[in-house]
């Protein structure tokens, strides 16, 4: 490279007038790859705040959809079975009496808070075992064309309330 | 360290045709796009890929996902999480079918890890570092852990001191609207 410049670099001065031109006082340029400096990666979060881009997902200007209702009901209905959960495991060591007196209490109320009560545990299960199959479907390949995605939702969708609502009675 | 033994296993000659053929190939300076041109030239040529490895900024990286992908130990996590699931497929409507004290520890263990697992991701997803800051995401898996541990212990004692999961819930299932 070094060579080739210097080479034409004389054989360029042939061609000009030597007192006007500024090539005779320019000293030949060697030219080399050097490493371009490197960029630190930058957060993702911190480069879209950079860019006052709003917080995603945007939920205000997005129209309400099946799949995004399935999705964060998904996760809505196993927190609130985690919830169930964590009530039982703390309070068998939190509350005075055991569990299961108060499981005792409940004889002899309405037969509509009885449904109510299971309906609120059956309806969630239902749903997440149900739509948890459809989650490990996606998760190996299967049902991912959105029209396979929105049938899928509404059978999931029919299926958990109604088996619900059978197991409840 | 994996990034390094990355960017050197991505350094020959196979790797880089590979790369360039899925396009997924990432130069070090995004603003270098006609020298990703002529690398693709040079390997069409069959030029020697030594002389690549040797100017730097001809190395190509390898982009983000597919090093987090690389990670060994996430995309193992993520296979348990999956298989762990679809045992709880089994182990949920047994416990409720067949109570015994195994059976409701079973349960006990196996839905609380794959109930961490789901909130781990509610927390990161939710409680990210760009609204809360560095500390309060960090504190909030830790209290989640210790959270899951005493839940996780509760259940156990539960379980051993007092009616059980599946007895639990049945008997709850089986209240009658008048006591007899």
């Amino acid at each position: 490279m070094a060579v080739f410049l210097r080479a034409t670099n004389r054989s360029l001065l042939r061609y000009v007038n030597p007192e006007k031109s500024l090539m005779l006082m320019a000293r030949p340029v060697t030219m080399k790859v050097v490493e371009a400096p490197r960029k630190p990666i930058e957060d993702y979060d911190k480069f879209n705040t950079n860019l006052g881009r709003p917080l995603s997902p945007h939920l205000t200007i997005y129209k309400p959809q099946l799949t995004s209702f399935l999705s964060i009901t998904h996760r809505g209905a196993g927190m609130a079975l985690g919830g169930y959960l964590s009530i039982v495991g703390l309070g068998a060591i939190v509350l005075p009496s055991s569990i299961e007196q108060y499981i005792d209490a409940l004889q002899g109320t309405g037969w509509f808070t009885h449904f109510i009560l299971k309906m609120s545990i059956a309806l969630p299960l239902c749903y997440h075992y149900i739509n948890g199959i459809r989650h490990l479907s996606w998760d190996m390949g299967q049902l991912l064309t959105l029209k396979q995605v929105y049938s899928s939702g509404y059978v999931v969708l029919a299926a958990s309330i109604i088996s619900a609502f059978l197991l409840s009675l | 360290m994996a990034l390094a033994v990355l960017l050197r296993g991505a350094a020959r000659p196979e790797a880089i045709r590979s790369a360039l053929r899925l396009g997924s190939i990432q130069l070090k300076n995004p603003t270098l796009v006609k020298q990703t041109f002529n690398l693709s030239q040079f390997t069409k040529q069959g030029l020697n890929a030594i002389a690549l490895q040797k100017s730097s900024n001809l190395v190509p990286r390898i982009s983000n996902t597919q090093i987090r992908q690389a990670h060994m130990d996430h995309g193992l996590l993520w296979t348990i999480e999956r298989v762990w699931a679809l045992a709880l497929l089994g182990i949920v409507p047994l416990t409720f079918m067949a109570p015994s004290t195994i059976m409701d520890d079973i349960f006990a263990i196996s839905v609380i890890i794959h109930n961490h697992w789901g909130l781990e991701a509610v927390v990161i997803d939710y409680v990210r570092p760009v609204i809360f800051g560095d500390t309060i995401p960090k504190l909030s898996l830790i209290v989640l852990y210790m959270f899951s541990i005493a839940v996780l212990g509760g259940l156990l004692y539960f379980n051993h001191n007092d009616i059980g999961i599946g007895k639990g819930v049945r008997k709850l299932w089986n209240i009658r609207e008048t006591s007899q």
